[in-house]
């Protein structure tokens, strides 16, 4: 799996992993290790999406490109052969 | 036509054997049926820090935590 499917893979993996220490840091607020492991996959989820976004558009609906008009819904739709997923 | 006598003896089998067998009206035996009568308590035990799966087994297996992931084998302890 590469190029844009294996970075929207990645993606999902990442943002898995933090609503789980989400999770365990709402009842473990003072585990070290665990928070230094979220501010580290933060980090690695920021840098994906920030490489997706500017490869094939914007991911999260918050930030699509506006200089040249709007653009949060001109990538080709997923079922289609150009989306290329 | 409904009847309180009929589910009054929905009760658990033993627990209405036992009761029938002692003198009716036994205030102290009463006592003790509800006594023996436990009830279920749950409980969960606080999570520790440990180890954690990478970010693929992670979402694969449904949980980050290794501690955390029982997979439903029959009832039977894998």
């Amino acid at each position: 799996m590469t190029g844009k499917e294996g970075l929207m893979r990645s993606i999902t993996e990442v943002s898995f992993t933090l609503d789980e220490l989400r999770l365990f840091l709402d009842t473990h607020p003072d585990c070290e290790e665990m928070l230094s492991v979220f501010q580290a996959k933060k980090e690695e989820r920021a840098e994906l999406v920030g490489k997706y976004t500017e490869k094939y558009g914007d991911v999260e609906g918050y930030y699509p490109e506006t200089k040249n008009g709007w653009s949060w819904n001109t990538a080709p739709m997923p079922w289609k052969k150009e989306a290329d997923i | 036509m409904y009847s309180n006598n009929r589910y009054a003896r929905r009760r658990p089998a033993a627990v209405y054997e036992a009761s029938a067998a002692q003198t009716e009206g036994d205030a102290q035996s009463e006592k003790r049926d509800a006594a023996e009568q436990v009830y279920a308590m749950a409980y969960v035990t606080p999570q520790s820090c440990g180890e954690i799966f990478s970010d693929s087994d992670a979402l694969k297996y449904g949980t980050l935590f290794p501690a955390l992931y029982l997979p439903y084998g029959g009832g039977r302890r894998r």
